[in-house]
């Protein structure tokens, strides 16, 4: 099926996912490199694309739920859905852990969405080929 | 070589007539979303973006183009997987 | 070899929180790599224009961060000098003293970057 080199991507979906079509062509790309053969080193959300890890969003049944398409490809392809802890805290993206330190009654981190630090961002940058923002 | 991004309708937005400006001489530039209006009517770029559709350098989502009723009159209209093939060709991604 | 970074600032101060977050995250990526440049572009040069007074828009004052940049050693810091023009804006007027690039200059650094982020 390939006979070109396995490039790594890194992707970096800054946009709202309710509100921009952007992150859904974020996903789209995804699925077309994966299915190419390529590699997702890993996803990074930042800005109000870290809206896309909240386990309540529930849209209508007709409507497409982003965050569920993301979270079964990151499960399909075995990579890594990182969201800004910086930007989620301030969107109100909060997992278990955040909501004890912060005495939060709820949090409501979609798995396997994980929360890290801008670091993060670096060593995803770091070790991939391209880097692609949405 | 960079592979400009613009995902603004060219009618609501300066990103496309920002992303002409800094578009380096063998750069591509492809039109998502609300941008592929870009190529559907005569706008203030179009001479420009026509050269470089010529150069075999402008390239628009056909997906976005079907989803607004829409048809090209110009640039080579693409799929997703052609877009990672570009996103490959190209050293780096500019979204505007 | 590290890859050279280019964050490229488009978006007025305040009116959205992409100046903010951006430089956030610009300095966050300078503890991790020395290759580091910054762009101001368009209305992105209005994040530079000095006195910035936001008590009463309900917005963090995010200028005194901007000065940080030089204490992490981010020092390839570039503003579009037509962008400027347009907006009536002299360098003398900025907070930082950047780089004062013509539109091509800047073009010609973005073709040197290894990947670009643009806010």
């Amino acid at each position: 099926m390939n006979n070109h080199p396995i490039v790594k991507f890194t992707i970096l979906v800054t946009s709202n996912p309710a509100s921009k079509q952007s992150n859904a062509t974020a996903y789209q790309f995804c699925h077309a490199a994966l299915k190419a053969g390529h590699l997702i080193s890993g996803v990074f959300f930042y800005l109000d694309g870290v809206l896309t890890a909240s386990n309540l969003v529930s849209p209508a049944t007709d409507e497409i739920n982003l965050p569920s398409l993301w979270a079964e490809l990151a499960y399909q392809y075995d990579f890594p859905l990182e969201v800004c802890v910086s930007a989620s805290l301030r969107r109100g993206i909060i997992n278990e852990q955040e909501a004890e330190q912060l005495d939060l009654a709820h949090f409501n981190l979609k798995t396997p969405f994980v929360l890290s630090g801008l670091g993060q961002l670096a060593e995803l940058s770091a070790n991939c080929d391209r880097l692609m923002q949405f | 070589m960079i592979l400009h991004t613009v995902n603004h309708s060219p009618f609501s937005s300066f990103a496309l007539q920002d992303c002409l400006k800094q578009l380096g001489d063998t750069d591509y530039l492809l039109l998502t979303g609300d941008a592929v209006i870009a190529v559907t009517v005569p706008i203030e770029s179009k001479s420009y973006l026509f050269k470089l559709d010529q150069e075999k350098r402008l390239f628009v989502l056909q997906a976005d183009i079907n989803a607004r009723g829409l048809t090209a009159s110009y640039g080579t209209t693409i799929d997703y997987s052609d877009f990672v093939r570009l996103s490959i060709e190209c050293k780096s991604q500019l979204a505007w | 070899m590290e890859k050279k970074i280019g964050i490229v600032n488009r978006q007025p101060p305040h009116g959205s929180s992409d100046a903010r977050e951006a430089l956030d995250l610009s300095l966050a990526l300078s503890a991790f790599n020395e290759s580091l440049s910054l762009f101001y572009i368009g209305d992105g040069v209005y994040q530079l224009l000095a006195k910035h007074k936001t008590d009463d828009i309900l917005q963090k004052d995010f200028q005194p961060m901007l000065q940080m940049l030089e204490l992490y050693d981010v020092e390839q810091i570039y503003v579009c000098q037509t962008s400027l023009e347009l907006r009536n804006i002299s360098i003398d007027q900025l907070v930082i003293k950047p780089i004062l690039l013509s539109i091509e200059a800047i073009s010609s650094h973005l073709a040197l970057q290894d990947q670009l982020l643009s806010f």
